[in-house]
């Protein structure tokens, strides 16, 4: 059965936000993210008659998506960064305390040190394990999930995985001097 | 790995979204000197530090008329336009393209018949003689200023008859003195070796002849020497010691008497017998695989090729490439037709 454009524009708003921000961790630039999103979705739309073969659409949309990101990394279009927070996301980091509070000022100032180590360690890693653990952390997909996007078999997921956390490990081993345990 | 560290697991933990009995499970196995544990206690780490990177991104900025949906039909079904499938399509139709030519090409084959080949040296049906193994061997009578005897009566006439010249039969015994001072003085003198060039010389022990020709001789003279026709017709004796220049004069004038045309030169005669020995070779191998061709095309086929390459870059071994080049198995063996007349050698 193929899909028609009131169901497509329905998918479409409910997808959107999702799979944007999907694409915006993974090649690290909103606006691109944007073009990838666009593609995927004329992509979708040029094989809608093949709709009910595909499974359920919103699975369909990520395996696609992941396929144009693939494609564009591939063809050298897009850096291999991590998105910066969205502005007004990142109050805590951004609105420094008073220099008056010198104790609040240091602990903000080792959280911005903090996250430029994560970011440039994140960016550091091979594509296959940091695409895995993007997926993972910070979209929260499953193992079984992101081997159906990604078309690989779970275990070769869950390895990209440890490697990834591996070696962000041995780079920021120097921030560790936290419980690893956290209160509950 | 343990079930209670796997990754979704640990993950559940450190956002404290994991049921209290998983979660002490996981803290016993968190507690263990183990290097799951160890490795599950990394990525309780990383986990913690990388929490600053699930901020929200900047919100998407496409609205779906951006998208401009045409409304061109939509692609096939998935089964003939996903990739791999129009790739197997397309192999499908090349395999059938070439199996169609292969059955074109082998019918068209074997209605058309044998191809026909013409020779240019290789004589197909008249036979070749065999030719002197001394001549393919690059023989001459002389070397080095010794004579090169030949010890045997019947090689001497063949080869006398094959090169257009008389034998010069030197008969001697191995312990007369003359003779071996005939070896060792005129039959060693550059102008003598010069007429022995016209004959083949024959050495024979008196003692192998029959008595009464042997006696017959030591009454003429000793050593004894003659020039005598292949057919045997004696042509001049010379008999006792001699001088250099006697006995060259002596060969020079009874190879005057014959009315034939001066002999080719030992060079051309060699080069004549090679040819003739390659002719031979080459004409063995075509009939052989003419006959084989039916039975086993495969194998005649080899054969072919071998004695191709065993003749290398001559007329012959162009003859036996045009062959293999008209026939294609498994049409039938080609037609061959016979070259020209070859020229006479003399």
């Amino acid at each position: 059965m193929p899909l028609h454009r009131r169901q497509f524009h329905d998918l479409f708003l409910a997808e959107r936000d999702r799979v944007h921000r999907f694409l915006t961790r993974l090649c690290g630039d909103p606006t691109e993210a944007d073009d990838l999103l666009q593609e995927a979705f004329l992509r979708l739309w040029a094989h809608r008659a093949a709709f009910a073969e595909r499974g359920p659409a919103a699975a369909w949309l990520m395996r696609t998506a992941f396929r144009v990101y693939l494609s564009a990394r591939e063809k050298g279009q897009r850096r291999r960064r991590l998105a910066p927070p969205a502005p007004q996301a990142s109050d805590a980091l951004a609105q420094a305390p008073a220099r008056s509070d010198v104790q609040a000022f240091e602990e903000h100032e080792q959280r911005v040190a903090l996250l430029a180590q994560v970011h440039a360690a994140l960016d550091a890693l091979e594509d296959g394990p940091r695409e895995a653990f993007v997926m993972f952390r910070l979209e929260g997909l499953s193992v079984a999930e992101i081997a159906a996007i990604t078309d690989l078999p779970p275990k070769t997921v869950e390895t990209r995985i440890r490697r990834a956390t591996t070696l962000l490990a041995q780079r920021l081993g120097a921030a560790v001097a936290r419980p690893l345990v956290p209160k509950r | 790995m343990s079930p209670a560290l796997t990754l979704e697991r640990l993950r559940d933990y450190a956002d404290g979204v994991l049921a209290a009995p998983q979660a002490r499970e996981l803290e016993r196995a968190l507690g263990q000197e183990a290097p799951e544990a160890c490795e599950a206690a990394t990525y309780l780490l990383v986990h913690r530090l990388s929490a600053p990177l699930l901020a929200p991104t900047a919100p998407s900025r496409l609205v779906f008329e951006d998208l401009a949906l045409t409304d061109a039909p939509p692609r096939g079904p998935a089964w003939l336009t996903s990739r791999p499938r129009r790739w197997a399509l397309a192999a499908a139709a090349l395999l059938l393209l070439a199996v169609g030519a292969w059955w074109h090409v082998r019918s068209h084959d074997a209605a058309s018949g044998p191809a026909e080949v013409r020779l240019t040296s290789v004589p197909w049906t008249s036979a070749v003689p065999v030719p002197d193994a001394r001549l393919v061997a690059d023989y001459r009578p002389t070397a080095e200023k010794h004579v090169v005897w030949l010890e045997d009566a019947e090689a001497a006439t063949a080869l006398a008859r094959a090169s257009g010249r008389p034998v010069l039969r030197f008969v001697q015994h191995p312990e007369c003195p003359m003779c071996r001072a005939l070896e060792a003085g005129p039959l060693r003198d550059d102008e003598v070796l010069r007429a022995l060039d016209g004959v083949v010389p024959l050495r024979l022990d008196v003692e192998r002849l029959p008595r009464a020709e042997g006696m017959a001789l030591m009454r003429e003279g000793w050593p004894h020497l003659s020039v005598r026709g292949a057919e045997g017709r004696v042509l001049g004796t010379f008999a006792g010691m001699r001088t250099a220049r006697d006995l060259a004069l002596r060969i020079a004038s009874a190879l005057a008497t014959t009315a034939a045309a001066a002999p080719a030169s030992w060079t051309d005669l060699s080069a004549q017998a090679k040819a003739q020995a390659r002719r031979r070779e080459a004409q063995t191998a075509l009939h052989e695989v003419h006959d084989l061709a039916a039975r086993d095309p495969e194998a005649a086929r080899r054969r072919l090729e071998a004695a191709r390459a065993l003749l290398g870059a001559t007329p012959e071994g162009d003859d036996l490439g045009r062959v293999l080049a008209a026939w294609r198995p498994p049409a039938p063996f080609p037609r061959i037709e016979e070259p020209p007349p070859l020229e006479s050698p003399r």
